[in-house]
């Protein structure tokens, strides 16, 4: 029981997010940063959904099978889709956790969201790594996703927002999950490469899929398998729904 | 006094002759590139014009149809989606209702859009766009060009999740009538010139830069450009009907229908045609570089010379160490490189080889186990029988039957 809590802290622990865009403000700076070094980082945030997924799966980062849980948060009320190798929507509410596998990318669908009637965005997440703990336990420890406000705003005001959901170094970890805003010119992975281990890429900006091709829109890079739905008290939908 | 004039006149003659050595007058400051089918392939043991430059690109509508000859079981084969093309979203922000059609083949295909509306188009193609049902301009029509370029490393996340914004306001139009020849560039600015992590687009207009100043060169030069809108007044349409058909005689003078009459407002629908691709022309690489498709879920590819690609401009010319010597300089002239010398320069301190190691290690306590035997003594004593005695082993348990 000691390990499970040690194990448990230290996860919950480790657990930050670099955020880029231009209106999320910055609330953190970390003390023990390492110093910023001359190496090269051959991928950046910049690159197509999917290069650095599959770079990941090639460097043996991941093993086809290799299913990470993340749990997607927003507004109360949100609704989030996934679609899955078979092409059907999956919607849940906010604070779903679902398995996808890593070193793949995922189009994800937010609608109903309070405050932007009408609004739906299309948002991808790729795992470019996973979390290792044990394996009755890995529900227990999703990567955190959480889609603000000012997300949605920069995203419906034409911008792109990019995270980089990283796992903090052992020795230089904080007590709770942190959020930094950097400048564009910075490579979010390099980043985040230098401040512990990068997990997952997300990306939204304001793109529709064109209702005369949608074909050519949705990604799917592999099964997505609803674990989970978190209850939400503002929204009585606990189940998903599959929809052809 | 005069041997004196004499060799100051020769040393003047001689330092003016040095600095000018009669070559300004002939060179202008001119360069003259070599014939293209020359830079091509410029020389012998140099294929190709350059480091970086591809192969002959492939047009969108070919690219479509590769993806569907793969072997059965390979993904992009029968029973799996094919290869995708890459496709911008262009988003007609207005004005407000205006309609949008684009040409197919040798017609026009009309009111496919209503702005504000989206179309993805395939990159690296060019398209003729017709505007019709502009609020304020009733019975004008313009035929614009929409380029709409290959996805950049720079901008490829850009274009997978946000759209191209493109508005046309009453001063292009009003541009357009005046004959003037409007030009807007699209384009993602350079992230080292932002501040903030901002990825938002910047639209440059050529009515509002300076006289002389190009857009495309001015906008390539702050980012990287995503479409090109080129509006003009010519009327692309002269002598036909809005929607005509185009009609054509066979060979035996019968009328063969070219294309179809289509029409938004009537329920018509029609894929824009490109006018024009990047990719080469007349053996001339295009500026443009173009990925290639790819296949759902995995990353667009963008093709690099000698790692994705056969490398192409690779330099032949031998070095001593074996590896590939410098291309040369400049392209399209012979090979001429004689010598190829690096020197490191870098000051070395990190002692000398180690020639013996000793490495002294011990437990606390100590390891202590029986010794192990250095003598053992095996004896087997074995019965002696007579003649006519009879041996049985142990385990027979008595004396044989008689």
């Amino acid at each position: 029981m000691t390990a499970f809590f040690k194990l448990s802290n230290i996860l919950m622990g480790l657990m930050a997010a670099i955020v880029l865009t231009s209106h999320v403000s910055s609330s953190f700076a970390q003390t023990a940063m390492p110093p910023r070094t001359q190496g090269y980082w051959p991928l950046n945030h910049l690159a197509a959904p999917g290069v650095a997924s599959q770079w990941a799966g090639q460097t043996g980062k991941a093993c086809p099978g290799d299913l990470q849980t993340v749990q997607v948060t927003g507004p109360a009320g949100m609704l989030i889709s996934f679609y899955d190798s078979m092409g059907r929507e999956l919607k849940a509410a906010s604070g779903v956790k679902v398995d996808v596998q890593v070193a793949a990318p995922y189009r994800m669908k937010i609608s109903e969201i309070p405050g932007y009637p009408g609004v739906e965005l299309y948002p991808t997440i790729e795992l470019i790594d996973r979390l290792h703990p044990p394996a009755h336990l890995k529900h227990q420890f999703p990567v955190p996703l959480t889609i603000t406000e000012e997300d949605i705003d920069a995203a419906l005001a034409d911008d792109l927002v990019t995270k980089v959901i990283y796992i903090d170094q052992p020795e230089i970890a904080g007590t709770a999950s942190t959020t930094e805003t950097l400048p564009a010119a910075r490579n979010l992975l390099a980043e985040a490469d230098m401040r512990g281990r990068p997990i997952m890429i997300f990306r939204m900006g304001r793109r529709q899929p064109d209702p005369r091709q949608p074909g050519t829109f949705f990604i799917s890079g592999g099964p997505v398998m609803p674990i989970e739905v978190t209850p939400n008290a503002n929204t009585p939908n606990t189940a998903i729904q599959i929809e052809q | 006094m005069r041997t004196y004039f004499l060799a100051l006149g020769t040393t003047v003659i001689v330092c003016v002759g040095c600095a000018a050595d009669g070559q300004q007058l002939f060179d202008k400051g001119e360069y003259h590139a070599p014939p293209a089918a020359m830079m091509q392939r410029p020389g012998p043991m140099v294929d190709g014009p350059g480091p970086a430059v591809l192969a002959p690109l492939t047009p969108p509508g070919a690219m479509m149809q590769a993806g569907y000859q793969c072997p059965p079981g390979y993904p992009g084969g029968p029973g799996m989606p094919g290869m995708m093309v890459r496709k911008s979203q262009i988003h007609f922000l207005g004005p407000d209702g205006m309609n949008i059609g684009w040409q197919i083949g040798e017609a026009f295909a009309k009111n496919q859009l209503v702005a504000p509306s989206i179309y993805d188009f395939a990159q690296g193609a060019v398209y003729r766009l017709d505007l019709t049902n502009i609020p304020g301009y009733d019975g004008l029509e313009f035929y614009p060009t929409l380029e709409v370029y290959p996805a950049h490393p720079t901008t490829d996340s850009f274009l997978a999740h946000s759209s191209v914004p493109v508005q046309i306001t009453d001063e292009d139009l009003e541009q357009v009538r005046t004959n003037n020849f409007v030009t807007k560039v699209i384009y993602l600015p350079d992230p080292r010139f932002q501040e903030l992590a901002i990825a938002g687009v910047e639209t440059l207009v050529s009515t509002r830069l300076a006289p002389g100043v190009d857009p495309v060169a001015e906008a390539d030069r702050r980012g990287t450009i995503m479409a090109v809108l080129r509006i003009g007044n010519k009327n692309y349409e002269l002598g036909l009907s809005s929607g005509a058909q185009i009609t054509k005689t066979g060979p035996n003078g019968e009328i063969l229908q070219a294309s179809h009459n289509v029409d938004g407002t009537q329920g018509g629908f029609a894929e824009p045609m490109a006018i024009g691709f990047v990719g080469t022309q007349g053996g001339i690489p295009h500026t443009q570089i173009m990925g290639g498709p790819s296949y759902p879920g995995m990353p667009a590819v963008n093709m690099v010379s000698g790692m994705n690609t056969p490398p192409w401009g690779m330099p032949r010319s031998a070095t001593p160490i074996g590896l590939p010597g410098p291309p040369h300089i400049p392209l399209g002239g012979p090979a001429s490189l004689q010598s190829h010398t690096i020197r490191n320069n870098t000051p070395v301190n990190v002692g000398k080889p180690v020639e013996h190691m000793l490495i002294d290690v011990e437990h606390e306590p100590g390891i202590s186990l029986p010794h192990p035997v250095n003598y053992i003594n095996y004896k087997e004593t074995h019965p002696v029988y007579k003649q006519g005695e009879v041996s049985y082993p142990a385990w027979y348990g008595g004396a044989p039957q008689q």
